[in-house]
Protein backbone atom coordinates (compact mmCIF):
# COMPACT_ATOMS: atom_id res chain seq x y z
CA UNK A 1 0.00 0.00 0.00
CA UNK A 2 1.15 3.14 -1.02
CA UNK A 3 -0.24 6.13 1.08
CA UNK A 4 0.52 8.90 -1.71
CA UNK A 5 0.26 11.66 1.91
CA UNK A 6 2.32 9.87 4.22
CA UNK A 7 4.74 8.36 1.75
CA UNK A 8 5.70 11.15 -0.84
CA UNK A 9 3.47 14.40 -0.21
CA UNK A 10 0.49 16.00 1.20
CA UNK A 11 1.31 18.86 -1.55
CA UNK A 12 1.34 17.12 -4.95
CA UNK A 13 2.42 19.52 -7.81
CA UNK A 14 3.10 19.82 -10.60
CA UNK A 15 3.88 17.28 -14.31
CA UNK A 16 7.78 17.20 -13.72
CA UNK A 17 10.62 17.20 -11.46
CA UNK A 18 11.83 20.25 -12.60
CA UNK A 19 8.82 22.01 -11.58
CA UNK A 20 9.55 21.24 -7.81
CA UNK A 21 9.24 18.62 -5.61
CA UNK A 22 6.02 16.38 -5.61
CA UNK A 23 5.92 16.40 -9.05
CA UNK A 24 3.99 13.54 -11.04
CA UNK A 25 7.22 12.41 -12.65
CA UNK A 26 9.01 11.75 -9.63
CA UNK A 27 6.34 9.53 -8.07
CA UNK A 28 5.97 7.76 -10.78
CA UNK A 29 9.61 6.90 -10.85
CA UNK A 30 9.90 6.52 -6.97
CA UNK A 31 6.88 4.46 -6.28
CA UNK A 32 5.29 3.24 -9.38
CA UNK A 33 8.05 2.04 -11.59
CA UNK A 34 9.90 -0.15 -9.50
CA UNK A 35 6.71 -1.98 -8.28
CA UNK A 36 5.53 -2.73 -12.00
CA UNK A 37 9.10 -4.14 -12.91
CA UNK A 38 9.20 -6.49 -9.75
CA UNK A 39 5.39 -7.54 -10.71
CA UNK A 40 3.67 -6.26 -8.04
CA UNK A 41 0.52 -5.29 -7.01
CA UNK A 42 -0.27 -2.10 -5.85
CA UNK A 43 -2.90 -0.20 -3.67
CA UNK A 44 -2.30 3.80 -4.17
CA UNK A 45 -4.22 5.43 -0.81
CA UNK A 46 -5.23 8.72 -2.69
CA UNK A 47 -6.99 10.42 0.54
CA UNK A 48 -4.99 13.29 3.13
CA UNK A 49 -3.27 15.28 0.21
CA UNK A 50 -3.96 19.02 -0.66
CA UNK A 51 -5.84 17.78 -3.98
CA UNK A 52 -4.21 16.72 -7.01
CA UNK A 53 -3.44 19.00 -9.77
CA UNK A 54 -4.13 17.08 -13.31
CA UNK A 55 -0.96 17.54 -14.63
CA UNK A 56 0.52 15.80 -11.77
CA UNK A 57 -2.15 13.06 -11.98
CA UNK A 58 -1.60 12.51 -15.90
CA UNK A 59 1.86 12.28 -15.53
CA UNK A 60 2.26 9.88 -13.05
CA UNK A 61 -0.19 7.71 -14.50
CA UNK A 62 -0.77 8.38 -18.35
CA UNK A 63 2.76 8.76 -18.19
CA UNK A 64 3.02 4.48 -17.65
CA UNK A 65 1.86 4.43 -20.84
CA UNK A 66 4.55 6.57 -22.42
CA UNK A 67 7.09 4.30 -20.77
CA UNK A 68 5.23 1.13 -22.36
CA UNK A 69 3.21 -0.18 -20.01
CA UNK A 70 -0.12 -1.42 -21.49
CA UNK A 71 -3.48 -0.55 -19.82
CA UNK A 72 -4.61 -3.82 -19.31
CA UNK A 73 -1.40 -4.16 -17.08
CA UNK A 74 -1.87 -1.01 -15.16
CA UNK A 75 -5.51 -2.67 -14.43
CA UNK A 76 -3.71 -5.81 -13.30
CA UNK A 77 -1.51 -4.22 -10.85
CA UNK A 78 -2.73 -1.38 -9.67
CA UNK A 79 -5.60 -0.56 -7.48
CA UNK A 80 -6.80 2.80 -5.71
CA UNK A 81 -8.13 3.22 -1.82
CA UNK A 82 -10.71 6.90 -1.69
CA UNK A 83 -13.03 8.32 0.26
CA UNK A 84 -15.67 10.44 -0.91
CA UNK A 85 -13.56 13.62 -1.30
CA UNK A 86 -10.77 11.43 -3.25
CA UNK A 87 -12.55 8.93 -5.39
CA UNK A 88 -13.14 11.41 -8.05
CA UNK A 89 -9.53 11.30 -8.72
CA UNK A 90 -9.84 7.54 -9.63
CA UNK A 91 -12.26 8.26 -12.64
CA UNK A 92 -9.76 10.62 -13.52
CA UNK A 93 -6.87 8.49 -13.20
CA UNK A 94 -8.10 6.10 -15.30
CA UNK A 95 -9.54 8.51 -17.90
CA UNK A 96 -5.90 9.83 -18.28
CA UNK A 97 -4.45 5.89 -18.78
CA UNK A 98 -6.88 5.00 -21.37
CA UNK A 99 -6.79 8.09 -23.12
CA UNK A 100 -2.75 8.12 -23.43
CA UNK A 101 -3.27 3.96 -24.53
CA UNK A 102 -5.78 5.11 -27.38
CA UNK A 103 -3.52 7.84 -28.10
CA UNK A 104 -0.20 5.34 -28.21
CA UNK A 105 -2.09 2.28 -29.99
CA UNK B 1 -68.22 12.42 46.20
CA UNK B 2 -68.11 10.74 42.50
CA UNK B 3 -68.64 14.25 40.92
CA UNK B 4 -65.56 15.50 42.55
CA UNK B 5 -63.76 12.73 41.46
CA UNK B 6 -65.04 12.54 37.48
CA UNK B 7 -64.05 16.49 37.59
CA UNK B 8 -60.36 15.78 39.04
CA UNK B 9 -60.43 13.10 36.56
CA UNK B 10 -61.74 15.37 33.29
CA UNK B 11 -59.32 17.57 34.66
CA UNK B 12 -56.36 15.70 34.46
CA UNK B 13 -57.40 13.88 31.46
CA UNK B 14 -57.67 17.13 29.70
CA UNK B 15 -54.08 18.51 30.88
CA UNK B 16 -52.51 15.36 29.58
CA UNK B 17 -54.40 15.90 26.63
CA UNK B 18 -53.17 19.45 26.16
CA UNK B 19 -49.42 18.59 27.26
CA UNK B 20 -49.55 15.89 24.76
CA UNK B 21 -50.91 18.20 22.06
CA UNK B 22 -47.73 20.72 22.36
CA UNK B 23 -45.41 18.24 22.65
CA UNK B 24 -46.53 16.76 19.31
CA UNK B 25 -46.74 20.18 17.80
CA UNK B 26 -43.04 21.38 19.37
CA UNK B 27 -41.89 17.84 18.12
CA UNK B 28 -43.47 18.90 14.88
CA UNK B 29 -41.66 22.30 14.92
CA UNK B 30 -38.60 20.94 15.52
CA UNK B 31 -38.75 18.27 12.55
CA UNK B 32 -39.44 21.34 10.14
CA UNK B 33 -36.64 23.50 11.40
CA UNK B 34 -34.35 20.58 11.21
CA UNK B 35 -35.19 19.67 7.27
CA UNK B 36 -35.54 23.65 6.57
CA UNK B 37 -31.82 24.07 8.20
CA UNK B 38 -30.62 20.98 6.15
CA UNK B 39 -32.13 22.68 2.81
CA UNK B 40 -30.81 25.98 3.60
CA UNK B 41 -27.28 24.04 4.05
CA UNK B 42 -27.62 23.14 0.87
CA UNK B 43 -28.24 26.08 -0.61
CA UNK B 44 -25.57 27.91 0.95
CA UNK B 45 -22.73 25.08 -0.52
CA UNK B 46 -24.48 25.53 -4.06
CA UNK B 47 -23.36 28.99 -3.75
CA UNK B 48 -20.20 28.12 -2.16
CA UNK B 49 -19.27 25.89 -5.24
CA UNK B 50 -21.23 28.52 -7.67
CA UNK B 51 -18.68 31.21 -5.96
CA UNK B 52 -15.97 28.93 -6.38
CA UNK B 53 -16.25 28.71 -10.03
CA UNK B 54 -16.26 32.22 -10.70
CA UNK B 55 -13.38 32.43 -8.37
CA UNK B 56 -11.50 29.66 -10.59
CA UNK B 57 -12.51 31.32 -13.65
CA UNK B 58 -11.24 34.87 -12.77
CA UNK B 59 -7.66 33.55 -11.25
CA UNK B 60 -7.70 31.50 -14.57
CA UNK B 61 -8.23 33.80 -16.52
CA UNK B 62 -5.54 36.01 -15.18
CA UNK B 63 -2.74 32.88 -15.15
CA UNK B 64 -2.99 31.85 -19.08
CA UNK B 65 -2.89 35.06 -20.32
CA UNK B 66 0.19 35.93 -19.44
CA UNK B 67 3.72 33.69 -19.27
CA UNK B 68 5.08 32.32 -15.80
CA UNK B 69 7.66 34.51 -16.28
CA UNK B 70 5.63 37.57 -16.46
CA UNK B 71 3.62 36.76 -13.54
CA UNK B 72 6.95 36.11 -11.46
CA UNK B 73 6.14 34.88 -8.06
CA UNK B 74 2.06 36.53 -8.48
CA UNK B 75 2.28 32.73 -10.08
CA UNK B 76 2.64 30.97 -6.81
CA UNK B 77 -0.30 32.44 -5.38
CA UNK B 78 -2.73 31.95 -8.65
CA UNK B 79 -1.55 28.18 -8.76
CA UNK B 80 -1.61 27.74 -5.27
CA UNK B 81 -5.66 29.42 -5.38
CA UNK B 82 -6.61 27.28 -8.83
CA UNK B 83 -5.58 24.57 -6.58
CA UNK B 84 -7.31 24.69 -3.48
CA UNK B 85 -10.16 26.29 -4.77
CA UNK B 86 -10.42 23.04 -7.45
CA UNK B 87 -10.28 20.69 -4.14
CA UNK B 88 -12.88 23.14 -1.98
CA UNK B 89 -15.39 22.34 -4.69
CA UNK B 90 -14.40 18.77 -5.00
CA UNK B 91 -15.28 18.33 -1.12
CA UNK B 92 -18.29 20.47 -1.41
CA UNK B 93 -20.10 18.27 -4.12
CA UNK B 94 -18.70 15.08 -2.77
CA UNK B 95 -20.15 16.97 0.88
CA UNK B 96 -23.97 17.38 -0.97
CA UNK B 97 -24.28 14.84 -3.49
CA UNK B 98 -23.83 10.84 -3.25
CA UNK B 99 -24.18 8.76 -6.46
CA UNK B 100 -25.37 8.89 -9.10
CA UNK B 101 -25.92 12.58 -9.13
CA UNK B 102 -22.45 13.29 -7.87
CA UNK B 103 -21.11 11.27 -10.91
CA UNK B 104 -21.89 13.87 -13.51
CA UNK B 105 -20.72 17.02 -11.24
CA UNK B 106 -17.40 14.88 -11.39
CA UNK B 107 -17.46 14.38 -14.65
CA UNK B 108 -18.17 18.30 -15.21
CA UNK B 109 -15.46 19.28 -12.53
CA UNK B 110 -12.53 16.80 -13.96
CA UNK B 111 -13.16 18.82 -17.52
CA UNK B 112 -13.03 22.40 -15.53
CA UNK B 113 -9.41 20.88 -13.73
CA UNK B 114 -8.08 19.57 -17.07
CA UNK B 115 -9.35 23.34 -18.10
CA UNK B 116 -7.76 25.33 -15.74
CA UNK B 117 -4.79 23.15 -14.55
CA UNK B 118 -4.20 20.61 -17.25
CA UNK B 119 -1.40 21.08 -19.71
CA UNK B 120 1.72 22.75 -18.43
CA UNK B 121 0.19 24.56 -15.29
CA UNK B 122 2.99 25.15 -12.98
CA UNK B 123 5.75 25.07 -15.82
CA UNK B 124 7.97 27.44 -15.02
CA UNK B 125 9.24 28.08 -19.03
CA UNK B 126 5.41 28.11 -19.43
CA UNK B 127 3.98 30.97 -22.25
CA UNK B 128 0.98 32.20 -22.64
CA UNK B 129 -2.35 30.70 -23.81
CA UNK B 130 -5.05 33.29 -24.10
CA UNK B 131 -6.77 30.44 -26.59
CA UNK B 132 -7.26 28.30 -23.49
CA UNK B 133 -9.38 30.54 -22.04
CA UNK B 134 -12.65 30.02 -24.26
CA UNK B 135 -12.24 26.07 -23.03
CA UNK B 136 -11.86 27.06 -19.15
CA UNK B 137 -15.35 29.42 -19.49
CA UNK B 138 -16.89 26.95 -21.49
CA UNK B 139 -16.25 24.53 -18.91
CA UNK B 140 -16.85 26.87 -15.54
CA UNK B 141 -20.14 27.81 -17.54
CA UNK B 142 -21.09 23.71 -17.69
CA UNK B 143 -20.12 22.84 -14.03
CA UNK B 144 -21.91 25.70 -12.82
CA UNK B 145 -25.15 24.20 -14.77
CA UNK B 146 -24.66 20.71 -13.84
CA UNK B 147 -24.24 21.58 -9.98
CA UNK B 148 -27.28 23.39 -10.26
CA UNK B 149 -29.34 21.30 -12.03
CA UNK B 150 -28.16 18.84 -9.81
CA UNK B 151 -29.25 20.24 -6.67
CA UNK B 152 -32.78 20.64 -7.92
CA UNK B 153 -33.10 16.69 -8.43
CA UNK B 154 -32.38 16.34 -4.27
CA UNK B 155 -34.92 14.86 -2.56
CA UNK B 156 -36.48 17.79 -0.49
CA UNK B 157 -37.99 16.56 3.07
CA UNK B 158 -41.57 16.38 3.09
CA UNK B 159 -42.00 19.01 5.86
CA UNK B 160 -39.16 21.78 4.34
Amino acid sequence: MINIADDFTQFPGGRYKRNGKGSGEEFREKFLVPHLKAQERIVIDLDGVSGYPPSFLEEAFGGLIRQGYSEATLKQFLSFKAGPVFDSYIQMIWGYISKEARQVH
Amino acid sequence: MLDQLLSATTLISSAIGALLATLAAEFIKSLVRRTQLAETQRDIDLADILNCIIDINATAEKYWLKSAAELGADRYVMEAQIRAKLHHTAKLIAGLFSAPLKYECDTAHHKLMDAVSGGNFGEPDREPMPERLTHVSVTAMDLRHIVSTQRRKLKRGVLA
